[in-house]
């Protein structure tokens, strides 16, 4: 009994090791481009042009964020204007879009009724279509609707994301029937199914999801190029590109870096926030790990 | 009788509500569009006063892409082989590393995070400048003079491109955070009853990845396929798409629309390729 439980303990320390060691080593290979941003946004500017780049910085500096600080100052709106529609704009995107996937994946996914496959072939479709092609077109479907200029034409172009639905259709698929049988016999309607039942069992996808969709409309600077005109709706992205260009460029290529490194803040915190969802939906739907 | 029946409609008119917010959503922004763009393909556009003026032209924009255009067929060939190298590599590193973070270990969660930030950091601004310098890889092997260092241990026709692979290896980590979290989420929802199960029918782990994670995997590592093989052919600085993109700038929005549609086309062609695989397999394990 005793030689066998230390044979298992010795043998436990050996995978351990050899997990730790593997995980470090791609751990350290993927922190890679974080390190770059980080030392980029600390360069001086005698540092930023050497080619090739070079990845660590060698005499540290805080003039990039000296200068992001007086370059918001000059901008044309208070630059808290960006910050607030990027919010916006980013948190619709994600809790209407979440919700309309995981709403249209439960049936595709449980009713079985006409036109389901034609439906669900028509997202694959949509899938692959490169979004830089059907710009203009949408561009002139968002102008006959007259919402150019509002948070709508920031948001609804991207609330049916044909990428969400296919992720949450996939999950949806490997829920129990069984379960949606007992709380229907139980007396629950379909919108009711869908909060108690559906919601809490797609959680690992509407989290996962989410967060992609996040990073998307945070860092996307094209929509509100093309469906804004007026500089009160303009999103974060554009005001770092406002920052790049104009006069002086050349020597904003270091607070554009500042600012970039700002801007993954809000994003690793919805990464947290994510996985932290992830991870309760295991303890509350009871499998033990 | 009659009861079941409205039973059944109510059924499938509860589904068609549910679905009815996505469906519409979709055709405005997207399927419109589509259409659209098809339309645009045999035309040719030109502002005028009174808004976009199309004349028909019929399939001359087809024809000029293979036959006039001199950058089109070789960056269409370069992303498609590039792809093909890359979608695999992804999806077996990002199943590699979803399986050992889904281990219970100190530090999970940090090493979750690690793992994923390169995508929040690539789409920022400044890793575009980096691969902008570095083209599609990073030089980072190469900056290092490994290949002075290790010439004389490992010949050069053998270890060039070594380095060269090593290199490209590094975005396609780098492109696979998603991949890896959509695979972790994917394992949380196997019952860990199954593996106890099988180890008490004397299963090994090498045994039990293949008879229950990955058969059960599968749906995801579906997903997966078809978001790395999107993911990497409507990426903005693929080279197509900066083709196509520099097209629009020039105003030839038809010839742009008809590049688009070939392009989607060929995408078209692998994904069904890649779903009548999949469809095999699945129905294989029945």
């Amino acid at each position: 009994m005793e030689h066998s439980l230390a044979v298992k303990g010795k043998r436990f320390d050996f995978g351990g090791t050899i997990l730790y060691v593997l995980l470090t080593l791609f751990g350290l290979l993927m922190l890679a481009p974080l390190i770059y941003m980080v030392s980029t946004a600390f360069k001086p500017t005698s540092e930023l042009f050497l080619f090739p780049p070079r990845f660590f910085v060698m005499e540290p500096t805080i003039r990039n964020f000296n200068d992001l600080v007086l370059a918001t100052g000059t901008s044309i709106v208070p630059f808290s204007r960006y910050i607030f529609n990027s919010f916006i704009v980013s948190g619709a995107i994600v809790v209407l879009g979440a919700l309309i996937a995981a709403m249209a994946a439960y049936p595709l996914s449980k009713h079985n009724m006409p036109f389901r496959k034609m439906i669900f072939s028509m997202i694959i479709f949509a899938l692959m279509f490169a979004p830089q092609v059907t710009q203009i077109p949408q561009f002139l479907v968002i102008n006959k609707l007259g919402i150019i200029n509002t948070y709508f034409a920031l948001i609804l172009p991207f609330v049916a994301a044909p990428v969400g639905m296919f992720l949450m259709k996939q999950f949806a698929d490997q829920i129990p029937d069984v379960l949606l049988e007992a709380v229907k016999i139980d007396g629950a309607g379909e919108w009711k199914t869908f909060w108690i039942i559906v919601i809490p069992m797609l959680k690992p996808a509407l989290a996962t999801f989410a967060l992609i969709s996040f990073i998307a409309a945070w860092n996307d600077p094209f929509s509100a190029t093309i469906y804004t005109t007026t500089e009160n709706m303009k999103t974060l992205p554009n005001a770092l590109q406002t920052i790049q260009g104009g006069a002086g460029v050349v020597a904003r290529v270091g607070t554009v870096a500042a600012a970039s490194l700002l801007m993954t803040i809000p994003t690793i915190l919805v990464f947290v926030i994510s996985q932290k969802m992830v991870l309760e939906t295991m303890a509350h739907s009871g499998i033990k790990e | 009788m009659k009861f079941r029946l409205s039973m059944r409609i109510r059924h499938f008119l509860e589904g068609y509500i549910f679905i009815s917010l996505w469906v519409i959503g979709f055709s405005a922004f997207m399927a419109i569009p589509l259409g659209r763009s098809l339309y645009y393909a045999f035309h040719e556009l030109n502002v005028t006063s009174d808004g976009l003026k199309a004349t028909y032209v019929g399939w001359k924009h087809f024809q000029e892409a293979f036959t006039i255009d001199v950058k089109f067929p070789s960056r269409l060939i370069s992303t498609i082989t590039s792809l093909f190298l890359e979608v695999p590599l992804i999806l077996i590193f990002a199943i590699f590393i979803a399986m050992l973070l889904n281990r219970q270990f100190i530090g999970r969660g940090i090493f979750r995070g690690i793992f994923f930030l390169p995508v929040i950091v690539s789409s920022g601004a400044v890793l575009q400048r980096l691969q902008s310098d570095g083209g599609d890889s990073l030089p980072i092997f190469s900056q290092y003079n490994l290949f002075d260092v290790l010439r004389n241990v490992i010949p050069p026709e053998i270890l060039r491109p070594l380095l060269d692979v090593l290199d490209s290896l590094t975005v396609v980590m780098w492109d696979s955070g998603v991949q890896i979290l959509i695979f972790l989420a994917g394992l949380q929802a196997i019952s860990v009853q199954l593996y106890e199960a099988a180890k008490c029918d004397g299963a090994t782990p090498w045994e039990s990845f293949w008879k229950i994670t990955f058969p059960l995997l599968m749906p995801m590592i579906l997903v997966n396929t078809l978001f790395s093989i999107v993911n990497s052919f409507t990426k903005r600085d693929n080279l197509v798409m900066e083709y196509i993109q520099s097209v629009f700038k020039l105003s030839k929005f038809g010839y742009a629309s008809a590049l688009g549609w070939i392009y989607f086309i060929i995408i078209f062609a692998i994904i069904g390729a890649v779903f009548y695989i999949f469809r095999n397999k699945m129905s294989e394990r029945g």
